[in-house]
């Protein structure tokens, strides 16, 4: 393309049409967008819906299903042509068996297409949107797919490339490239010369398209339906599930690893204390202004505030930015106006806040003197460890270790109250060392970082959500251990968590992030052991990691909340990741398995219990649909090994799981959350079948369903003659063709046609016996925990399910044509 | 950059949970298996202790125990509610219906086949028969005044049914060839075959009234025969008619003459059947006097009353029996 090798910018911009300042016109840009359409990828992995079906109809358990019912029909054919009147109970299996398989994969096919397109609304609802810059105004909600060729972009840190673009300005801009190209080193990229290679052309960054990992497994129709319900549910209460797995897993959650900005707190900053020169002064004090109008000290603070802030004011009085920055800039707008500072002093250069620095400076023009004055702002051990100065009562003296002592102790006071410490520092750059002319480099620093004049510190607060206090006591209270991991001061960590519950204790253990750094992995695992209210501070995204890893050699499922790139790693790694969906950037949201839309811990109780709910629900479920396992099994094996008129045949056994069966325990699915439910301890090694789980079903329920099943077939045998005792071993006379007198137990004598008939009615006993004990069961499984009185009988699906299963086994009976099909008998009501 | 933590950095209890922490050796399969069955350190066997497995053992058989008794009481309750003379469904209401099948004897040993097939120079081939049939008709050979069921017989005519209770003797030697002293005529290359009405309690035969309204179906020799036993006496009327005859042309070709004894039907007074003590089936011996030898006869007796349906599909009112002598 030719505007790759563009050296001049400039003929990139007139081939464009596009400024460099301004960026397009909006009217242009619409021009644009209908002529070269929307910014987006032509999907190529989406299945067209026949395949899909395909794909559900043909998978697994349904083959097999197939095959018999091919083999079924092939012996009907078989018999057709070789004998003059063939039994049709081959044509009949068949036909039941393709009609199961259809069904069967109609329904899965159904449920995954509805999920699918849930899961494709949910993707438009994660906000896609770039900064762009069109008739001179940055907007930040410009959304990514009308981004037209010429628009300016700012890209920032942990934002996705939006579109394939040209860096015409870069600091520091690295990309990750791997999606494309499967290298995993990020590559610097800036405005230089291209090359011919496009992908390799440095000055060049495409935008990656990341896979949202193919969710879609094929999961019984019962789990799918209650999942997509689940989710359905929880996108109503600001919470969206991007991994359906994950509400099952958040059942499960033993800890959660939680941020502590914006998630436990309203990520509302407010200035609350200003420290300078030995002296605490708090905002909130009536004669605070009057106090400083005059302090040399606090101009300059006011100076280096608005410095170093990236927080800006739009004409209507809107502030954009982060929350700390926003805090102090209208703290500042109080007192004088950030932005005429700032034009006072234009920017030079730039060292961007970063977590390991911990700092952040920037270069400035002071217009009047023609002086440089670098500022810099960050966390206070940091700041205080590079000043040698201080300004005092209008002046500057040194910085002794007698004050350095005194400024520490005031920090660790003010972080004590939970406050997030900042300091500022400047320095007056003399101008002949740094004359008008010098370049400043921020990748290789070329001016000094140390011996800065101190000018105090300022303590933000971040209040507290309200319902986050007691969300942590219901969690708490369900065995959930809750850690808080911050990068801020051990001191606020500990007031943070104090305030909101997550320490109750009055001393418990904080880690910090250099402690942290020196631990070993088994000692880190010992300190999770040893104590159980823990908060993090001052760590790394990276130690997140460490503390996840932990946390799961514990053999714990633990569920991480970060809204940062760097929380990325952490969020896949951990068993469920949590993202943010105001303040999160794009890629921790492309990583995570739920997105909380309001950035709210409160929400992440809900989906715990929900995720409770489902497993209990599903258990249920699953526990319903075993037990009429045996009274299947059994009769078989009686009928082999005691020689007995078979008392449940193959289609019976299928109208019972795929008919009857089948509604009830989708609906229990639909059950209400147990009272309990959050009063337990999460489920460690509880699998969704579980031994003493087959024990109830196979040793207790179905025991009776059996002898339920049983003592119909009896009933119904001896009331035609056929006494029990004489039924054992009789099997041999009665399926004989050619037999055509078996003398009952009193004389009668039945003929084969007869008997059959009287199977039939058998069958149709037992299975009416075990589609009522089934009935009695799906109550049973109802709950778990908590008594039927209790719970009451408010499922409406289920009652509707009940019903059903009571209408379709009359329906199979009585109803002419459809009880011969599957060999079942109008029972008298009388029997 | 990990940088180890010196041991005096440590807390006392770190320290000790660093040093002195059981650290168990991984098992080996074989071990883990071993230490299931029997772990000599908490005493469990296969994962439960003694005291486990008799409290786990003792709620089981109590369960069973209760499940099996209260199906048993069930059972029984319901069992003493039945009466042990007569089926409870009856007839019309039972599914066995109003429509007697037809048996007959000797019955073939394969599953699911009708062929008597035997050579009539080879005693060995059709010694089987011969003993199915003893066995079979050995409680017909019983004596009169013997006591028990002997007691009830009573000697029937038509004009002399059986008052209540009472049964209806079946002479065994009115069946000419076809006794057993005469090894049921096998030898001789014309074999008996005995049938039987399948016993419906309380079932009563409908019969034709007079010789002029017998259905068109039947076979002519039957009506012929009918109207000559008419004539001579109209008491046998009173009769459930059987006939047999080849399924097929070539079969009724091969068939040959068939001889009904002791009469061409079953006789009403045998009628109704009530599970009296003592009581037997009537039966009647069809003797084929001349079957061609070499060839698959296939033979479909019907029982003919009015009460009596046909269907050959279903086998009702009609049995098949495939015959080969060589």
């Amino acid at each position: 393309s030719p505007f790759l090798n563009a050296t001049f910018t400039d003929d990139l911009y007139s081939l464009l049409g596009t400024d460099p300042v301004k960026g397009l016109s909006s009217d242009r840009a619409n021009e644009l967008l209908d002529y070269y359409g929307p910014n987006t990828l032509t999907p190529t992995t989406q299945y067209l819906w026949p395949r899909l079906l395909f794909k559900s109809l043909c998978t697994g358990f349904s083959i097999l299903i197939w095959l018999g019912a091919i083999l079924c029909l092939a012996a009907y054919l078989i018999e057709l042509s070789t004998k003059p009147d063939p039994c049709t109970d081959n044509l009949y299996l068949g036909c039941v068996l393709i009609a199961v398989d259809v069904i069967c994969g109609l329904f899965s096919f159904f449920q995954n297409y509805k999920s699918s397109k849930i899961m494709k609304t949910f993707n438009n609802l994660i906000p896609t949107y770039a900064k762009c810059t069109r008739d001179g105004v940055l907007s930040t909600d410009t959304e990514v797919h009308n981004l037209v060729k010429g628009d300016l972009v700012n890209v920032e840190i942990g934002d996705v490339i939006p579109a394939d673009i040209r860096i015409i300005e870069s600091k520091g801009f690295k990309v990750d490239n791997s999606s494309l190209t499967g290298e995993c080193v990020a590559v610097a990229r800036s405005n230089t010369e291209g090359t011919p290679n496009i992908l390799e052309s440095p000055n060049v960054a495409f935008s990656s398209a990341l896979c949202v990992e193919g969710w879609a497994k094929g999961l019984q129709p019962t789990v799918t339906a209650s999942l997509t319900l689940t989710a359905k549910r929880m996108v109503a209460k600001k919470c969206l599930v991007k991994n359906l797995e994950a509400i099952e897993a958040l059942g499960a959650c033993t800890t959660i690893c939680s941020d502590k900005t914006g998630t436990l707190t309203e990520n509302k900053m407010c200035v609350v204390h200003i420290w300078m020169s030995d002296k605490t002064y708090s905002v909130l004090d009536d004669n605070f202004e009057s106090t400083l109008r005059n302090d040399q000290g606090f101009a300059s603070l006011k100076i280096c505030g608005a410095l170093c802030s990236n927080a800006s004011v739009s004409s209507d009085g809107v502030m954009r930015g982060d929350a700390s920055e926003k805090a102090i800039l209208s703290f500042l707008i109080k007192f004088d106006d950030p932005v005429a500072i700032r034009k006072r002093y234009p920017k030079i250069a730039e060292i961007p806040f970063n977590s390991v620095n911990k700092y952040q400076v920037s270069v400035h023009l002071e217009v009047s003197s023609s002086k440089y004055i670098i500022v810099m702002k960050g966390a206070p051990e940091c700041i205080v460890s590079k000043c040698s100065t201080l300004i005092h009562n209008n002046s500057t003296i040194n910085m002794s270790a007698k004050i350095k002592e005194a400024a520490n102790t005031a920090i660790e006071n003010l972080a004590n109250t939970g406050e997030r410490i900042l300091a500022f520092a400047d320095c007056i750059l003399n101008p002949k060392e740094f004359p008008l002319d010098y370049k400043f480099d921020t990748e290789d620093v070329n001016f000094p970082l140390k011996n800065l004049r101190f000018l105090g510190v300022i303590g933000l607060k971040d209040p507290p959500r309200e319902e986050v206090r007691y969300a942590i006591e219901r969690v708490r209270e369900a065995g959930v251990r809750v850690m808080m991991i911050t990068g801020d001061h051990p001191a606020t960590a500990r007031a943070v968590a104090h305030e909101v519950g997550i320490g109750t204790a009055p001393n418990f253990h904080v880690v910090t992030g250099t402690e942290l750094r020196n631990m070993t992995p088994d000692l880190l695992y010992l300190t999770l052991e040893k104590h159980y209210e823990i908060v993090f501070a001052r760590t790394s995204p990276t130690q997140k990691l460490q503390i996840v890893e932990a946390c799961q050699r514990q053999g714990g499922v633990v569920a991480v909340t970060g809204d940062g790139v760097n929380d990325a790693p952490a969020l896949r790694r951990a068993d469920i990741g949590i993202s943010m969906g105001i303040t999160g950037s794009q890629v921790s949201k492309q990583t995570a398995d739920i997105i909380l839309m309001d950035d709210n811990f409160a929400t992440i109780v809900t989906g715990i219990e929900e995720g409770r709910k489902i497993f209990d629900n599903l258990k249920k479920s699953v526990c319903y649909i075993l037990i009429s396992n045996v009274p299947e099994i059994i009769p078989v094996l009686m009928f082999i090994l005691f020689s007995i008129p078979l008392p449940l045949g193959v289609m019976t056994i299928l109208c019972v799981d795929l008919g009857t069966d089948m509604w009830p325990a989708v609906s229990l699915s639909y059950e209400q959350a147990e009272q309990d439910v959050m009063a337990r301890p999460p489920r460690s090694s509880d699998p969704l079948v579980s031994a003493c789980m087959l024990r109830l079903v196979y040793g207790h329920l179905g025991l009776i369903e059996f002898a339920a099943g049983m003592f119909a077939y009896f009933i119904v045998m001896a009331e035609h003659g056929f006494y029990p005792s004489d039924l054992f071993g009789i099997r041999d006379k009665w399926d004989n063709v050619a037999v055509s007198d078996v003398e009952d137990s009193l004389g009668q004598e039945w003929t084969y046609a007869e008997r059959k008939e009287l199977e039939r009615a058998c069958q149709a006993a037992y299975f009416v016996a075990v589609v009522i004990t089934q009935m009695m069961n799906g109550i049973i499984c109802k709950t778990r925990y908590n008594s039927l009185l209790h719970v009451g009988m408010k499922n409406n699906v289920l009652k509707m399910g009940l019903l059903v299963e009571l209408m379709l086994a009359c329906v199979v009976c009585y109803v002419p044509g459809v009880n011969t099909f599957f060999r079942t008998y109008p029972l008298r009501l009388r029997w | 950059m990990t940088v180890k933590k010196r041991p005096s950095d440590l807390t006392s209890l770190e320290r000790f949970n660093l040093y002195y922490r059981e650290k168990e050796p991984p098992l080996t399969a074989g071990q883990k298996f071993r230490r299931f069955i029997w772990n000599p350190k908490t005493k469990q066997f296969c994962g439960r202790t003694a005291s486990s497995w008799s409290k786990i053992s003792l709620f089981y058989f109590t369960f069973y125990a209760a499940l099996a008794i209260l199906v048993a009481i069930c059972m029984w309750t319901f069992l003493q509610l039945l009466d042990a003379r007569q089926p409870k469904w009856q007839l019309e209401s039972s599914i066995i219906g109003t429509n007697p099948g037809l048996g007959f004897r000797p019955t073939p040993p394969e599953v699911a086949s009708s062929v008597i097939w035997y050579r009539g120079n080879e005693p060995s081939s059709y010694r089987f028969w011969i003993e199915e049939l003893s066995t079979f008709l050995k409680s017909y050979k019983r004596d009169a005044n013997k006591s028990g069921a002997g007691q009830n017989i009573h000697n029937c005519d038509f004009k002399l049914p059986p008052p209540a209770g009472k049964v209806c003797d079946v002479d065994v030697n009115a069946w000419g060839p076809c006794i057993e002293e005469n090894g049921f005529a096998y030898h001789k290359s014309t074999p008996c075959v005995f049938l039987k009405l399948n016993k419906i309690f309380g079932w009563k035969p409908a019969f034709y009234n007079s010789s002029d309204s017998l259905p068109t179906a039947m076979p002519d020799d039957l009506k012929d025969h009918i109207r000559n036993m008419t004539a001579f006496d109209k008491n046998y009327l009173n009769m459930v008619w059987v006939s047999c005859q080849g399924e097929n042309p070539a079969d009724r070709e091969n068939i040959g003459p068939i001889q009904y004894l002791p009469y061409r039907g079953f006789p009403g007074y045998y009628f109704p059947y009530t599970n009296q003590e003592g009581y037997l089936s009537p039966l009647v011996a069809v003797h084929l006097q001349r079957p061609k030898t070499g060839m698959l006869i296939n033979i479909e007796c019907r029982a003919w009353a009015h009460n009596i349906m046909y269907d050959r599909h279903e086998g009702i009112g009609s049995v098949h029996i495939e015959i080969m002598v060589e």
